[in-house]
């Protein structure tokens, strides 16, 4: 396998590619009103809603729905899925843990977290490799974190 | 002649230095930014080391020197364009600012609450946003052309694009996601008729050749120089004679003065008074140089086929390849091509070729609302220039089907 196979091998890890095609938490939720957030990158097009339920400082339950390539969708999936149930202030360090890993590869305080969860996180270090993917992968903890932090 | 014999990659050191390092590098992006001939990275560079100096400010031998090489582009432009006088083209940043430039400096001191301007819905956003903004501010309404979203053919024929509101007409020249020519010709007669401006966007206009003033009979005529085998920061925007006088500087500055009191200014003549500040004189040169080059290696030649077999053997190879979607228009031979995959999104697709050292473009082409238009979110885009050949497209012919089974 030449080197560039397997950069994309890692990039494209099995866990990104099960979430990209059979996302968690997405589908439409305008039933549920406006949309917390909307995200959008400007560079591809891709664009987003987020829509999250917090009561008692506790988020009930969010989702996500939009137009994205693999890498923004299979973010959105994995944290979406991991919120439901957390603290606002657990959720906030979540995706701040999140940010952090993707922009400047810290992974060390990943462990604070379930097994599971950290792996799926750990499945997106091949973007490390692709600086110009990073916005993908933020894109949805980007606009989540940005939400919650105008929550009060 | 084909150009494949000529091999013209030879002309373009950045070819040369990814061959020498035994690395591929298949561009398709050249709608985006065309690479640069030796012959302009050398202009460039004889001017910053033999000749800089400000254009219209020094007295002394180099200064003066530059200012003459400077007046020297802008002929050489004049001519590639057809214009009667130099003084018609007047160097800017680029096409955005070209436009920019018609809709403050032109059509804003004319447009009222319940005038109409005309645009298409194909336009890339440097001529879409523009008159949008215009026509919000100054209570106007923006009328956009469409298109039959199976061939790309503009709809331009209703009356109400010539009617009795309608300021002003800007269109592209050539569409940078299809591809498509637009009739502006036509357009521009029936504009005529009904005393309307008609403003081109010609930034994929290269195919097209020279000689456009002559050929398409419009008021103002827009390109960029890196576009056309020449250096980024520097356009054109050529104004028709009789529409000068009706255009006024609204960008401020050094160099377009006759005089400065502390009350008013009078500024200089055409086309000092739109051009403030120190002149791009290297990209002007730069610009001329590619045109040039364009002219004694390209023009001449019977080479009008040549982006129209590629482009024919890329869209013939997505159909084959399956669940593609392919946007194009084979008949104007532009050889840009673009398409969405029902199998990877173009962001993910553009990742894997790139990794391949192949250049495609990804994203919305700062053409959304034709992408809204054709009802999808993200396109990915070839776009093949004269240097491009058929190892080019095998190349990525044969990447393609592999990215095809890595995204399965």
């Amino acid at each position: 396998m030449d080197l560039d196979d397997e950069k994309l091998e890692e990039l494209y890890h099995q866990v990104i590619r099960v979430h990209d095609q059979n996302p968690y938490k997405f589908g439409d939720r305008e039933q549920w009103g406006e949309a917390s957030a909307v995200v959008n990158n400007p560079m591809c097009g891709d664009q987003y809603k987020i829509w999250v339920v917090i009561e008692d400082e506790v988020v009930k339950v969010g989702g996500f729905h939009g137009y994205g390539c693999s890498i923004s969708k299979a973010a959105g999936s994995v944290l979406l899925s991991a919120t439901d149930g957390r603290s606002k202030e657990g959720v906030m360090e979540l995706l701040r843990l999140f940010l952090n890993f993707i922009e400047n590869g810290e992974r060390s305080l990943l462990t604070n977290f379930e097994n599971d969860l950290a792996h799926e996180i750990l499945a997106f270090i091949g973007v490390q490799q692709f600086p110009s993917r990073k916005k993908c992968a933020v894109l949805i903890a980007s606009g989540y974190l940005e939400w919650l932090n105008g929550q009060g | 002649m084909d150009l494949n014999d000529l091999k013209l990659k030879s002309d373009f050191p950045i070819f040369q230095h990814f061959h020498n390092r035994n690395l591929p590098f298949i561009y398709l992006d050249s709608a985006a930014t065309t690479q640069l001939p030796r012959k302009v990275i050398n202009r460039l560079q004889h001017f910053f080391a033999e000749e800089n100096a400000s254009t219209n400010r020094g007295i002394y031998p180099l200064g003066w020197g530059a200012s003459q090489l400077y007046e020297a582009a802008r002929a050489t432009v004049a001519n590639y364009l057809g214009a009667n006088q130099p003084k018609d083209v007047l160097f800017t940043a680029g096409v955005t600012h070209s436009i920019n430039l018609v809709a403050l400096g032109y059509l804003e001191q004319k447009l009222k609450r319940g005038d109409q301007v005309v645009i298409s819905v194909m336009e890339h956003h440097a001529n879409f946003i523009p008159w949008q903004q215009l026509c919000a501010k100054k209570g106007a309404e923006l009328l956009v052309m469409d298109i039959d979203p199976q061939t790309g053919v503009l709809q331009w024929e209703e009356d109400r694009y010539f009617g009795e509101e309608v300021q002003f007409i800007a269109l592209g020249l050539v569409s940078n996601v299809t591809g498509n020519r637009q009739p502006i010709e036509k357009i521009a007669a029936r504009a005529r008729e009904n005393q309307i401006p008609v403003l081109v966007d010609a930034a994929q206009g290269m195919g097209d050749g020279g000689d456009l003033v002559g050929r398409l009979g419009v008021d103002f005529i827009a390109f960029s120089g890196h576009k056309m085998f020449g250096p980024t920061g520097i356009g054109v925007l050529w104004v028709s004679p009789h529409r000068q006088f009706e255009m006024e500087p609204v960008i401020f500055g050094g160099g377009m003065v006759e005089e400065v009191n502390r009350r008013d200014t009078i500024f200089a003549d055409w086309p000092s008074r739109m051009e403030p500040g120190t002149p791009n004189t290297a990209g002007a040169l730069g610009l001329a140089t590619g045109l040039q080059y364009w002219r004694d290696n390209i023009a001449s030649l019977a080479i009008n086929n040549h982006l129209q077999n590629l482009q024919e053997r890329v869209f013939s190879f997505l159909l084959e390849l399956g669940g593609i979607q392919v946007f194009t228009c084979l008949e104007d031979g532009r050889g840009i091509l673009s398409f969405s995959c029902d199998w990877v999104h173009s962001h993910d697709l553009a990742t894997f070729l790139g990794q391949k050292g192949i250049c495609i473009r990804a994203g919305h082409h700062c053409a959304q609302p034709l992408l809204k238009r054709l009802s999808v979110g993200s396109l990915s885009r070839v776009s093949i220039s004269y240097y491009n050949d058929d190892e080019d497209i095998e190349i990525f012919i044969k990447q393609m089907i592999r990215a095809r089974k890595f995204f399965k």
